[in-house]
C-alpha cells in the first residue's frame, strides 16, 4: 500500500471524525463535555464501547496470540461476562444513586479526601501511562509506514497523532465520543468481518466448512483443565478475567464515563448487559480470525520469515503482515482504518477521561459557573494533549537508548499494578462497614503494589513453582483490603 | 320523664368526654423534645432490604447509613428543631430531613437522603430480617 493511499485513507476517516464532532458538539457545555448531559441512547453507548473496550494492541493481539495459546483467551472473555454483570448490578447502581461525574467521588463520601484523591491520582498515573503507551505504538507504526517517507521527525508524527484527538474531542467531550466511537466500532468490525470473509473464500470454504475447520483443528482449544500451577489453567483465567472486567471497566473513569451518560439506571444496566453479551461474541470473532489468519498462512504456504526471530513467529505481527501484503488492497484499507479505530477509540476516551477526573478530583470545578468552567475544560484538555505528546517523546527516548531492552513494556506493565489500589478501596468499602484513618490510605496504596511486585516477582520461589498470571489484580487488591483493615476504626460497637 | 333521663345521659357523655380529652397527655411534638441526641443514639433498623436500611448514630455529632447492597455512607449531624441536618467533612450540608417521630422505640422520617416518602425506623430488628 503505498504512503499516499494511506494519507488519503487516514484523511478522510478523520476528517469524518471531525464532522461528527462539529454536529455533535454545537452548543455543548461542560455538563454535554463530561456526561453528554445524561441523554445518550444506550444501545449506541453499548455498541461504542466495544471499541473503547478494545485497543490497537488487542486488535492484533488477540488474533495473533492463538498460534500459542489457542483459544485459551476465551475462559477469560467469559470471566469478564461475570465481571460486567457486577458492574450492572452493584456498580452502576451506586454510581447513579450517588449521580457522579467522576467515580472517585464515591471514595471521598465513603471514605474521605485522602483516600479520594489516591483513587484519583492512581488513575491519572495509570491511564495518562497507559494511553501514551497505545498511542506511541501507533505513532510509531504512522512514523514507519507513512511519514518516514516524507522525512518528518517523530515529533512531529506525535502532535499530529493527539492533535487529532483533540481536534473532534475538545468541544463535545463524552458527548461527541459516544458517536464517534459508533464510527470507529463499525470500522474495527468491518475490517474483522472482512478479513475472516476474505480468508473462507480464499480457501474455498463454506460457512459451515469454515467452522467445523476452526473447531476440529490445532487452534481451537478453549478448555485448560490439566495443570493448575499453569496459566492457562481455566479458574485462574476465569477469576482474572471477572476481576479484570470489574477493575478496569467498573472502576475506571474512561470506560464509566460512557454508562453514566445514560438516561438512567435501567438504560446504563441494559446498556451493560447487551455490551458483555455482545463483546463476548466480538471477541469469539476475533479469536476464529486468529485460527484462520495460520490456517490460510500454513496452507497458502506463505513466507513468514520476515516476520519471525529463530523461526517463531512474531505473533503480533501476522495479521498486519497478512492484511497489508496478502489480502488484497481493499482488505488492507480496512485493515488500516480498523487499527486506527481501535486504537483511537481507546485513546480519545481516555483524554477525556484524563480531563474530567483532573477538573472534578481536584480542581472542582463543579461548584464554579459555566464560562469558568468551559475556559478550566479547555485549559486542562490541551494540558493532557501536551503531556500524552510529552510522554510519547519520552518513550521514544528511553526506547531509542536502550533498544535491546523492554523498558516501555515494563513501564506500562508496572502502571497496571495502579489498579489493585482502586481495587481494594472499592471492594473494602462495598463489603466492610468500617470506616478508615483516612490520611494513612496513601501509604496502603503505596505498599500493597510494592509488596505485589516483590510476590510476583519470586512467586516460582516463594509458592513452590505457582506462576502468577493475571492474578496479581487479585493479589493486589487483598493486600490493599488487608492494609485497610489494619488502619480502620470500628463502625458499630 | 324519658326526655329528662336522655338528656342526663348525653350530658354526663360529653363530660366523660370532655374529662377524658383534658386528661390525655398533649402530643409531643420531636421539637419540643430537650435531648434528641440521646433518644437518637444508637442503630435503627428500616426493616426492609431497601436502600439505608440500618441507620447507626455513633454519638451525638457522627451517623452512619448502611445499603445492605453496596455501601455505608458516614456524616456529621445535628438535630435542628424537627430536622436531621447532614453534614459532610468539608462541613458542606448534604441535606436536610424531617423528622415525624422520635420516641425509644421509633423514628419516622418525612424523606431521608435521597428517598421520598415516610421512611419507619424501629428499635428492633424483625426476626424475617435477622434471618437474611
Amino acid at each position: 500500500m503505498s504512503a499516499s493511499l494511506v494519507l488519503i485513507v487516514l484523511t478522510a476517516y478523520f476528517s469524518l471524525l471531525i464532522l461528527i464532532s462539529l454536529i455533535t458538539s454545537h452548543n455543548a457545555n461542560t455538563q454535554d463535555f463530561f456526561v453528554a448531559n445524561k441523554q445518550s441512547p444506550w444501545f449506541l453507548v453499548a455498541f461504542g464501547m466495544i471499541g473503547a473496550s478494545l485497543s490497537g494492541v488487542t486488535f492484533i493481539s488477540v488474533p495473533g496470540a492463538v498460534l500459542s495459546t489457542q483459544f485459551s483467551y476465551f475462559q477469560m472473555v467469559l470471566g469478564y461476562l461475570l465481571g460486567y454483570w457486577v458492574i450492572g448490578g452493584v456498580l452502576l447502581p451506586l454510581y447513579y444513586r450517588l449521580n457522579l461525574i467522576s467515580i472517585y467521588s464515591y471514595l471521598d463520601e465513603r471514605f474521605g479526601f485522602w483516600s479520594y484523591k489516591t483513587g484519583s491520582f492512581f488513575f491519572l498515573l495509570s491511564r495518562t501511562i497507559g494511553a501514551s503507551f497505545r498511542l506511541f505504538l501507533a505513532a510509531m507504526v504512522l512514523q514507519l509506514g507513512l511519514f518516514d517517507h516524507w522525512g518528518m521527525p517523530f515529533w512531529a508524527t506525535t502532535v499530529i497523532c493527539i492533535g487529532l484527538i483533540w481536534v473532534y474531542t475538545y468541544r463535545g467531550g463524552i458527548k461527541t465520543i459516544v458517536w464517534t466511537d459508533t464510527l470507529q466500532t463499525t470500522f474495527l468490525l468491518v475490517a474483522v468481518v472482512m478479513s475472516v470473509i476474505l480468508i473462507k473464500d480464499d480457501l474455498n470454504l463454506s460457512f459451515q466448512a469454515m467452522i467445523h475447520q476452526i473447531f476440529t483443528g490445532n487452534y481451537a482449544k478453549i478448555w485448560y483443565w490439566d495443570d493448575p500451577l499453569g496459566s492457562l489453567f481455566f479458574p485462574k483465567q476465569f477469576i482474572s478475567g471477572a476481576f479484570i472486567a470489574i477493575v478496569m471497566t467498573g472502576l475506571d473513569q474512561d470506560l464509566m464515563q460512557k454508562n453514566l451518560t445514560c438516561r438512567n439506571i435501567g438504560e446504563a444496566q441494559k446498556n451493560m448487559f447487551w455490551f458483555s453479551i455482545v463483546l463476548v461474541i466480538v471477541n469469539l470473532i476475533f479469536l476464529c480470525l486468529g485460527a484462520l489468519l495460520y490456517m490460510y498462512t500454513f496452507e497458502k504456504g506463505i513466507d513468514v520469515s520476515s516476520i519471525s526471530t529463530n523461526g517463531q513467529i512474531r505473533t503480533d505481527k501476522i495479521y498486519p503482515f497478512l492484511a497489508l501484503n496478502h489480502f488484497g488492497l481493499v482488505a488492507g484499507i480496512f485493515f488500516l482504518l480498523g487499527i486506527t479505530a481501535a486504537t483511537y477509540a481507546s485513546a480519545d476516551s481516555a483524554l477525556t477521561s484524563l480531563t474530567t477526573s483532573f477538573c472534578v478530583d481536584f480542581l472542582h470545578i463543579m461548584s464554579k459557573d459555566e464560562a469558568q468552567k468551559k475556559v478550566i475544560v479547555r485549559r486542562v484538555h490541551l494540558f493532557f494533549s501536551l503531556l500524552l505528546v510529552l510522554m510519547i517523546l519520552l518513550f521514544k527516548e528511553i526506547t531509542d537508548a536502550y533498544p535491546k531492552s523492554n523498558v516501555i513494556g515494563n513501564i506500562f506493565a508496572a502502571a497496571s499494578y495502579t489498579y489493585g489500589p482502586l481495587l481494594g478501596l472499592y471492594a473494602f468499602g462495598l463489603l466492610s462497614r468500617l470506616k478508615v484513618r483516612d490520611s494513612l490510605v496513601p501509604w496502603v496504596c503505596v505498599v500493597a503494589p510494592i509488596l505485589t511486585y516483590l510476590i510476583n516477582t519470586y512467586s516460582e520461589t516463594l509458592f513452590f513453582g505457582y506462576i502468577f498470571a493475571y492474578e496479581h489484580l487479585i493479589l493486589n487488591g487483598l493486600l490493599t483490603f488487608i492494609g485497610l483493615w489494619f488502619i480502620s476504626l470500628p463502625y458499630e460497637d | 320523664m324519658k326526655i329528662k333521663q336522655i338528656l342526663w345521659f348525653f350530658l354526663l357523655l360529653i363530660l366523660n368526654s370532655s374529662l377524658a380529652v383534658s386528661c390525655k397527655p398533649p402530643k409531643r411534638s420531636v421539637k419540643d423534645i430537650k435531648n434528641p441526641y440521646k433518644l437518637l443514639a444508637g442503630t435503627w433498623y428500616l426493616n426492609s432490604y431497601e436502600l439505608y436500611h440500618k441507620i447507626y448514630f455513633q454519638d451525638s455529632s457522627h451517623v452512619g447509613f448502611d445499603t445492605h447492597i453496596d455501601t455505608v455512607f458516614f456524616y456529621n449531624y445535628i438535630v435542628n428543631a424537627d430536622t436531621l441536618e447532614l453534614y459532610d467533612q468539608y462541613g458542606d450540608m448534604v441535606n436536610q430531613n424531617i423528622i415525624l417521630k422520635l420516641d425509644g422505640d421509633s423514628l419516622v422520617f418525612a424523606n431521608l437522603l435521597d428517598k421520598e416518602g415516610i421512611q419507619r425506623y424501629s428499635r428492633i430488628k424483625s426476626e424475617t430480617t435477622k434471618q437474611k
